[in-house]
Formats: C-alpha cells, sequence, structure tokens
C-alpha cells in the first residue's frame, strides 16, 4: 500500500505544481489592491508528508481514497497584519472560491493558549487547473487555504518546525513555554487591533499603566 | 457506465400554489428501449460542453440537501434510493412557479468500477399531434400528457463521483436559460432548484474573459479581426446580457479567425464553457486602457470607453488616430508609461 501510493502521489506532482504556480498567480492578482497583506505562499504537500497523513492511524475513519480524500495536497497561506484583515481577506477569496468548509483553529478551552489560524477549504475553480487535469479522474476536487495573522504565523511555523505536533508528550516546563509564546502572540495580535481601530475612529488608545 | 435506477415523476408547479400536491410517479424498469432512449439524450445534451456548478454546502457541516438526496440516489438502496428522488421531485415542484409548465422529472443513476453518476433530467409538458389510421381513413388525435425530450426548455444535471466527502460536491448542467437576462428564469435550475452555483465566480470570469482578450489581441494583427476584438470588449461591457462563457462571447461577437484565437487562449475547455456574471469592475481593472504607438514614436493610451469619442480611429490603407482635448497635467519621462 505505502508503495502505491508513493507512486502514485510522484506520478501527480507535476499536474499539482502546475496547479499551485497557477493558484498564486490568480490569488495575488485577488488581492493586489488588498491592504496588510504581508505574504501569500503556496505548496504542494511533500510526498513523505502526504504518505503520513495518508496512513496516519489516528485518522477516524481511515482514508480510503486518500489520492481523492486528502484536501491540502495543494494548500495557500495569506497573512495579513491584523486580526480584522482576515474576515476581509476570507470575503475577497469567496469571489473566487466556493468555499465548502470554514473553521477557526484555536484552543478549545478559554483559557489555553496555542495554535490559531482561520482554515478554509475550497473547491478548485475552473480556469486554474491545467488542461492535463481533465485526462485524470483520481486528482482532488480542493485545496486548503489558510489565513492568519503575522503572529499566529510567528508561534505556528516555529512551533512546526520543532516538530511538536500534538503537547501531549512535551515536559510540563515546555508546554508552558510554548502557552507562554502562544499567548504573547494573541496578545499582540488584541493590540495591535485596538491600536489599529483607535487610530481609524482618529484617537489613540491610553498606554497600559505601568504597576508601581 | 450502466444505467441502474431508474425513476420518473410528474411535477406540477408549486412555488406560489396554496396547497401542496405530492408528485406522481416512482421507480421505473429500465427497460432497452427505455435505455437507448435516455442515452440518446444523454448524447445530444453533450454535458462535457456545458457549464459547471458547485453545490451550495454548509460550511460547518458540508451538507446540501440536494448532494445529500443525490448521493442517496447514487448509492442508498431502494427505499433510501426512493425517498431521495421523491425529496428531489417536491423539491423541484416547489422551484417551479405558475409560469412553469408541469414536467416529467427523471432521475436516473449510473455506475462503473465504484463510480456513480446521477443525472437529473426535467423534460416539459408539451402537445403533440399523432397520425392514426382508422377504418375511416386517417385521423388526428390529440396528445396532451405528454413530455418533450427535444425542447429547449428540458433541462439536466449530471453529478459523478465515489462516496467520499470530498466528491459530488459539483456538477454539469444543461440550462439554455441559464444565461437569461431575466435573473428568475436563469436562476430556477441552478440556483433554486440544485441550489448550486456557477463554479466561475463573478469577478474570477471577468478576469479571465479580460486575460484572454488581451492575448487574443496580441497575437492577432490584421487590422480588421482587431477592430472586431476591440468592438467586441465595447460591447460585452454595456450588454444587458449579463451571464456569459468564453464560448457565448465568442459566439456572439466574434467570427474566424479571431473566434479560435480567442477560444485557444482560455485556461482549459471547463473554464471555456464555465459561465459567469460578467462585473465590469472587475473586466476594467485588467483592460482599462488602448494603447497605440503612432509611426512618429507617440504612443497614446486612451480609457477604453474614449475610443470614438476624445479619441477617433480612422481605418483606412494605414489606421489612422486623432485625438483632442484640454491638457491637464504633463511630465517628463525616461519612457513612456
Amino acid at each position: 500500500m505505502p508503495d502505491v501510493l508513493t507512486r502514485a502521489y510522484a506520478e501527480r506532482l507535476l499536474l499539482l505544481e502546475s496547479l499551485k504556480r497557477s493558484l498564486e498567480e490568480e490569488v495575488a492578482e485577488l488581492l493586489k489592491n488588498v491592504p496588510h497583506v504581508d505574504r501569500i505562499s503556496f505548496r504542494v504537500k511533500g510526498p513523505e508528508s502526504f504518505l503520513k497523513k495518508a496512513l496516519d492511524p489516528e485518522n477516524q475513519p481511515p482514508y480510503s481514497e486518500p489520492l481523492l480524500e486528502i484536501e491540502d495536497q495543494v494548500a495557500g497561506r495569506i497573512l495579513v497584519f491584523f486580526l480584522s484583515d482576515i474576515q476581509a481577506i476570507v470575503e475577497r477569496l469567496r469571489t473566487m472560491f466556493t468555499l465548502i468548509e470554514r473553521s477557526r483553529r484555536r484552543p478549545a478551552r478559554d483559557e489555553e493558549f496555542g495554535y490559531e489560524s482561520e482554515h478554509l477549504i475550497c473547491l478548485i475553480p475552473p480556469h486554474v487547473k491545467p488542461p492535463e487535469w481533465f485526462t485524470r479522474a483520481d486528482l482532488p476536487t480542493t485545496i486548503e487555504l489558510q489565513v492568519r495573522t503575522i503572529f499566529m504565523h510567528a508561534y505556528a511555523e516555529p512551533q512546526h518546525d520543532l516538530a511538536y505536533k500534538t503537547a501531549a508528550d512535551l515536559p510540563s516546563e515546555t508546554r508552558r513555554e510554548l502557552s507562554w509564546i502562544a499567548a504573547s502572540a494573541w496578545g499582540a495580535d488584541q493590540a495591535y487591533e485596538r491600536v489599529r481601530r483607535g487610530r481609524e475612529q482618529g484617537k489613540t488608545q491610553p498606554p497600559i499603566q505601568e504597576v508601581p | 457506465m450502466e444505467i441502474f435506477r431508474l425513476h420518473a415523476y410528474k411535477v406540477m408547479p408549486q412555488r406560489t400554489a396554496d396547497e401542496f400536491t405530492p408528485s406522481d410517479g416512482g421507480a421505473v424498469r429500465p427497460t432497452a428501449d427505455l435505455k437507448s432512449v435516455m442515452e440518446s439524450n444523454l448524447q445530444d445534451a453533450r454535458f462535457s460542453e456545458r457549464p459547471t456548478i458547485d453545490f451550495n454546502v454548509d460550511e460547518i457541516s458540508r451538507t446540501n440537501q440536494v448532494r445529500n438526496a443525490v448521493m442517496s440516489f447514487a448509492f442508498g438502496e431502494g427505499a433510501t434510493a426512493r425517498a431521495a428522488a421523491l425529496l428531489l421531485a417536491e423539491k423541484l415542484a416547489l422551484a417551479m412557479d405558475r409560469r412553469s409548465t408541469p414536467c416529467l422529472f427523471v432521475p436516473s443513476a449510473y455506475r462503473a468500477n465504484g463510480l456513480r453518476r446521477v443525472i437529473l433530467w426535467t423534460f416539459p409538458r408539451d402537445e403533440a399531434f399523432q397520425l392514426r389510421s382508422g377504418p375511416d381513413g386517417p385521423e388526428i388525435q390529440l396528445l396532451h400528457e405528454v413530455f418533450s425530450q427535444t425542447s429547449r426548455h428540458r433541462k439536466g444535471a449530471l453529478f459523478e463521483g465515489k462516496n467520499l466527502r470530498t466528491e459530488f460536491l459539483g456538477g454539469r448542467v444543461l440550462d439554455h436559460q441559464a444565461d437569461s437576462a431575466a435573473r428568475e428564469i436563469a436562476d430556477f435550475w441552478i440556483a433554486r432548484f440544485l441550489d448550486c452555483i456557477l463554479s466561475m465566480h463573478d469577478k474570477a470570469g471577468s478576469r479571465m474573459l479580460a486575460r484572454a482578450l488581451r492575448q487574443t489581441s496580441q497575437r492577432i494583427e490584421e487590422p480588421l479581426q482587431r477592430q472586431q476584438l476591440y468592438a467586441a470588449l465595447t460591447a460585452v461591457r454595456h450588454s444587458p446580457r449579463r451571464r456569459i462563457s468564453l464560448v457565448t462571447f465568442a459566439d456572439r461577437y466574434l467570427e474566424e479567425p479571431a473566434r479560435s484565437v480567442f477560444l485557444a487562449a482560455a485556461p482549459n475547455d471547463q473554464s471555456r464553457y464555465a459561465l459567469f456574471n460578467f462585473d465590469r469592475d472587475a473586466f476594467d481593472d485588467m483592460l482599462q486602457f488602448r494603447v497605440f504607438e503612432l509611426q512618429s514614436g507617440v504612443f497614446v493610451s486612451s480609457p477604453i470607453d474614449q475610443i470614438g469619442e476624445a479619441v477617433k480611429i480612422e481605418a483606412g490603407e494605414e489606421t489612422r488616430l486623432v485625438c483632442e482635448g484640454v491638457v491637464k497635467t504633463e511630465s517628463l519621462r525616461s519612457r513612456h508609461a
């Protein structure tokens, strides 16, 4: 099974790359005049990552057709300055994509801090598919888009790089360190949002008084 | 693919009715003749050249009543499929108002190697003559309860895929009224009944059209062809028929060889047939100016609206440009803008 999947996935990589390039151009065009967009990036899921996801024993139910079912074979990320930009970007994306799923990833409990991001699953629009896309019947119909602030990203990326996918097996002190980083990122987003709103309303927020 | 399930319902318009009348019908045995007729309808419909649509799914649960029913009809057992077909017939009745004629609603399901296909058909009621030879000579009978397979008001929708949450999220439609200028008529099949939207969104489609026009203008050199292209560009911006595809645009406004050059500029076949509502702002954002380089080295950059107004193009042995207006600003540059 892994060999068959690996081969099948390798066969489609050129097509996925072509789709990725097309999406990059289209989304850049779509968002060209939208303020506060820091960067737009797309990637094709690597073969190892695809296989790991396809065969992950934690998948419930397990994928029966991972080549069709895994939705982030091509995925994009849009980083914005402020929290309130996320909604504006999602609305702009709706003018090009049919959204079939939208979820705000955040810790389940209010007193927890951790990964936050807006995740969208979108149908692939007709005009971004490479012509060869139509010669195969086993290609995905969807892509994933993530929209997040720079601070959300500042927490998520190094944490991802450290390969801490689940916090459960980490030492308590490390978990506290990561939570602190996430809380700081959350706080920074909130503060920037307040400053921005204050500026828009023509006033500055009173500075936080230091406790003597 | 082999047809394995066929239902038929007579559907009466119910959208504005005071009392709901249940649709009459049910499962029909797909005889060889019937299979052949349905196959012929499928060929005539040329679904591969029809616009694509996406189900309007709930973004939390990823559900859509019509999609669920279509999948139940494709993959469910007999009773589940019957309930799904009836639900679709009733939804169709509720989408039809008094302007619609009663119709024959025929959901059909096909299978091959784990792949299923569902085609939903409606054939409008018609009136027909039948010539018969009787003992007293030929006689004409009037047939009232017949449904037309060839009417331009017949409609179809094709969905196919596997029984997965990532499949059956969209399909293709046969709907000759989908580009009607009257929104109520245009929306009946795709939006009101199927609860779908066009796969090509308005702004994205309009940008694609603009890009195709720009590429075409770079590829054709013959002055008359270019004139035709610019006339088409102006016409589409002012047309009351907002719903177009690259193919309908080409059919309406272009002649060969510009037509072929234009259609070749489409990213792929699916986008060529994809319908969208023309969005002038998105279009203008991509194609706002016509730029002319004169033999003298002068460049003239004109808003499209000003061609024929402040900027006059005179066709002849040589194309001449005449521009007149009041200078508002001027600047010095190393090259033209």
